[in-house]
C-alpha cells in the first residue's frame, strides 16, 4: 500500500496525533519491562540511588554491570530454569496430543453423554485454579506423585480450553475428509494422525504456545506440589529473592529478565508461521 | 467387480423414517444412477451402501456378502464426494496413493498405479501439486483417480459434478461414461440432475419421499413413467398435464374435448393426460386452443409457454422457428400414440389400449 492511500496521510495533524497516541501506549506498556531490564544491569548499591528524585539515571544506570547475572549461577536458578523448561516442553508435547485426541473424539464421534462430558471439559477451563488446588493436592498425593516431575506435568496435560479450540477446528473440517479416509481403508487412529492432525497445525501451534506459557509461568501449583530444592521451578526460584529479611533486587530483576526472554522465544519463533497462515487463509 | 443388492432397506433417525423399504438390484458392471429431488433419500442410500450411515433395517449386499455390519474400510468400495474431499496437505500423487499406502502396497507398485491413473485422467503434470493449486475440474479428476487406483468392486459417486460449471459438467459426463466402459466396474451414482441420469445411466432409479418410484433403463422410464412424479421429474421441459375424465372407455378433457385414446371400460373418474412438450405441436387443425405467453428460441429448438382454454399452463418444444407474439391465439395438436394417462387419485400410470 502506498502512503498516499493510507487514511489520514493527507491530514498531517491527525496522522501525527494517531502516532503519538500509539507511541504513548507502547511506551506505557513497555516501560516497566525496559526498566526491569536496565535495572538488572545496575550494581546493588545504585539500585535506589536515583529513585527519590526523577533524573536521567532513574532509568539509565550510571554504571553497567553483569554481576546480577553472574551471581545467579551460584543460586538454584539455572537448575530451576531447566526444570521449568523440561516441565513446559513435556507438558506441551504430550498435552497437545492428548487434547487433540480428546477433541477429535468430541468432534467426530457420536457417543452417549457427549454433551454433558464436553460441558465438564469446558468447566475445567472456567474453574479458577485456586478453587481446585486442595482436592487436586489430595488426589495427586493419593496417587503418590507429590514432589515429583509427574506432579507438575500430569495435572496440566488436559486443558479444557485447548480441547475446545481443537474441537471447534475439527468440527469445521468437512466431514467428507474423514469419510474419504474411511473409504480409503484407514482406521480412525490413522485418520486422526495422518489427516486431522496435519491439517490442524495452526491450532497445534496456538495450543502449544498456550500450554508452554501456562506451564512456564506456573507458580502456585509448583510451590505447593513440589517443595524439594531440585524440583524448584523458575517462578518459585525468582520469588525466593524476596524474603522477610529483605529483597535481592538485582537478582530479582536479572532472573525475571531471563525468564521473560525464554517465555517469549517460542512465540517469536512461531509468530512467523502464524502470520503466514493468516495471510494464506484468504486465498484458499 | 460385484453386483449390489439392496433389499427392503430402511433408514430412520429416531422416529423419523426417511427411507421406507427400498429394493434395488444393481447388476455387476452396470452404471446405476439414483436420481431425485433433494431430500428424497438418494444420498442417504448411497452413504448406507458406503457404510457411512448405519442401516436401520433391511440388507445391503455387495457381491455375495451382506455388508450391514462390515465397516467402510472393509467393503472394498471407492467413493467420490461432491466437494471432492481431497486431503489438502497431500500432493495429488499422495492423495491418489493414500488408500494403497494404508493397504501397505509396496511403494513401487503404488507409484505405477498412480501414474497409470494420472495418465488416464490427464493429471500427469499435476502429480506434485497440492489440491488448492488445481481447478475444480482437475480436483474432480483427482477424486476420481483416488477411486480408480484402488480398483474397487464398486464405485460410488455422490453428486460429483454439481460443483462444476455447465461446460465442464458436459465434458465430465462423457469422460465418466468412457471411464465406465473402460473399467467395466459397477458404478452407483447419485444426482438431482435428470439430464445426467438420462445421458449416463444403464439403469435409473427415480427416488422421491424415501421410496424408489421407478427403476429401469433411461428411455424406458422416459417412455413409460409409472406415476405422475416420475413423469414430471424425468424430461426437460417437464411433461404437460391436462385434467380429464374417463368414462365408458373414453377420455374427455375438462373442456369437453374428446382425447384420442382408448382405455379399459373399468377406468372411470378423474384422470390426468400427460403429453411431453415435444409431442405437442402447433397445428392449425389441432384440437387444443392455446394462448401464447412466451416464446424462447434456444437456437436448435423453440420453447413455447402457453395457456390452454381451460387455463392450464403448457409447454411446447418444436424444432421449427416460431415467430408468434405473446397473446397470440393458436392451435396445437398432440401425437395420439405418445400420450400418457394417470389416475388422478393414486397418481399411477393407466395403460391405454
Amino acid at each position: 500500500m502506498s502512503d498516499t492511500t493510507r487514511p489520514g496521510s493527507n491530514r498531517p495533524i491527525l496522522h501525527f496525533g494517531r502516532y503519538t497516541l500509539m507511541w504513548a501506549l507502547a511506551v506505557l506498556a513497555l516501560a516497566p519491562l525496559l526498566w526491569m531490564f536496565l535495572s538488572s544491569l545496575r550494581p546493588t548499591q545504585e539500585m535506589f540511588a536515583h529513585a527519590s528524585s526523577f533524573s536521567w539515571h532513574t532509568i539509565w544506570p550510571e554504571t553497567f554491570t553483569f554481576q546480577n547475572y553472574t551471581a545467579l549461577l551460584e543460586t538454584g536458578f539455572p537448575r530451576a530454569i531447566g526444570n521449568s523448561l523440561f516441565i513446559a516442553v513435556v507438558t506441551m508435547v504430550v498435552g497437545v496430543f492428548v487434547n487433540a485426541a480428546a477433541a477429535f473424539a468430541f468432534a467426530t464421534f457420536d457417543f452417549r453423554f457427549r454433551g454433558p462430558l464436553f460441558l465438564l471439559v469446558l468447566l475445567t477451563a472456567m474453574m479458577p485454579f485456586e478453587a481446585i488446588v486442595l482436592p487436586l493436592y489430595m488426589l495427586v498425593n493419593a496417587l503418590g506423585m507429590i514432589d515429583s516431575y509427574s506432579a507438575l506435568i500430569v495435572p496440566e496435560l488436559a486443558n479444557g480450553f485447548v480441547i475446545l479450540m481443537f474441537r471447534q477446528f475439527f468440527a469445521a473440517i468437512p466431514r467428507e475428509l474423514y469419510e474419504a479416509g474411511r473409504i480409503d481403508g484407514a482406521s480412525w487412529l490413522r485418520i486422526f494422525l495422518t489427516i486431522a492432525l496435519p491439517v490442524s497445525w495452526p491450532v497445534i501451534l496456538t495450543g502449544s504456545i498456550m500450554i508452554f506459557i501456562t506451564q512456564f509461568e506456573a507458580f502456585f501449583w509448583p510451590l505447593v506440589a513440589a517443595p524439594s530444592a531440585e524440583l524448584t521451578v523458575a517462578q518459585v526460584e525468582i520469588a525466593k529473592n524476596i524474603s522477610l529479611e529483605g529483597a535481592n533486587w538485582g537478582q530479582l530483576f536479572s532472573s525475571m529478565s531471563i525468564v521473560c526472554v525464554v517465555a517469549a522465544l517460542p512465540f517469536l519463533v512461531f509468530q512467523r508461521f502464524y502470520i503466514r497462515n493468516v495471510a494464506s487463509s484468504g486465498i484458499k | 467387480m460385484a453386483q449390489v443388492k439392496i433389499a427392503q432397506v430402511r433408514k430412520a433417525y429416531g422416529d423419523n423414517e426417511v427411507l421406507h423399504g427400498v429394493d434395488i438390484d444393481i447388476p455387476d458392471g452396470s452404471f446405476t444412477i439414483l436420481v431425485g429431488p433433494s431430500g428424497c433419500g438418494k444420498s442417504t442410500l448411497l452413504r448406507m451402501i458406503a457404510g457411512l450411515e448405519a442401516i436401520s433395517d433391511g440388507e445391503v449386499i455387495i457381491g455375495d456378502k451382506v455388508v450391514n455390519d462390515i465397516s467402510s474400510p472393509e467393503r472394498d468400495i471407492a467413493m467420490v464426494f461432491q466437494n471432492y474431499a481431497l486431503y489438502p496437505h497431500l500432493t495429488v500423487a499422495q492423495n491418489m496413493g493414500f488408500s494403497l499406502k494404508v493397504a501397505k502396497v509396496p511403494k513401487a507398485e503404488i507409484e505405477t498405479k498412480v501414474k497409470d491413473a494420472a495418465k488416464m485422467l490427464g493429471l500427469t503434470e499435476y502429480l506434485n501439486r497440492r489440491p488448492q493449486k488445481l481447478s475444480g475440474g482437475q480436483r474432480q479428476r483427482v477424486a476420481m483417480g483416488r477411486a480408480i487406483v484402488r480398483d474397487p468392486s464398486v464405485f460410488l459417486f455422490d453428486e460429483p459434478l454439481s460443483n462444476l460449471d455447465a461446460k465442464m459438467r458436459g465434458q465430465m459426463r462423457t469422460e465418466l461414461r468412457s471411464m465406465h466402459r473402460r473399467l467395466g466396474s459397477t458404478m452407483i451414482y447419485v444426482t438431482h440432475d435428470q439430464i445426467e441420469a438420462m445421458t449416463m445411466a444403464d439403469q435409473i432409479v427415480v427416488m422421491n419421499g424415501g421410496y424408489a418410484q421407478q427403476i429401469g433403463a433411461p428411455l424406458d422410464i422416459y417412455d413409460r413413467p409409472q406415476n405422475l412424479f416420475v413423469a414430471s421429474f424425468i424430461g426437460a421441459p417437464a411433461m404437460n398435464f391436462l385434467k380429464a375424465k374417463a368414462e365408458g372407455g373414453q377420455v374427455h378433457l375438462t373442456d369437453g374435448t374428446l382425447v384420442d385414446m382408448k382405455v379399459s371400460d373399468t377406468v372411470t373418474g378423474d384422470v390426468i393426460v400427460g403429453v411431453r412438450p415435444e409431442h405437442l405441436t402447433l397445428d392449425p387443425n389441432g384440437a387444443l386452443q392455446i394462448t401464447v405467453d412466451e416464446v424462447e428460441p434456444t437456437g436448435s429448438e423453440t420453447h413455447i409457454s402457453a395457456t390452454t382454454a381451460a387455463g392450464i399452463a403448457v409447454k411446447l418444444v418444436t424444432a421449427e422457428r416460431v415467430s408468434a407474439e405473446s397473446g397470440a391465439a393458436l392451435k396445437a395438436a398432440y401425437q395420439a400414440d405418445k400420450l400418457h394417462l394417470f389416475d388422478a387419485e393414486t397418481t399411477n400410470r393407466i395403460e391405454t389400449l
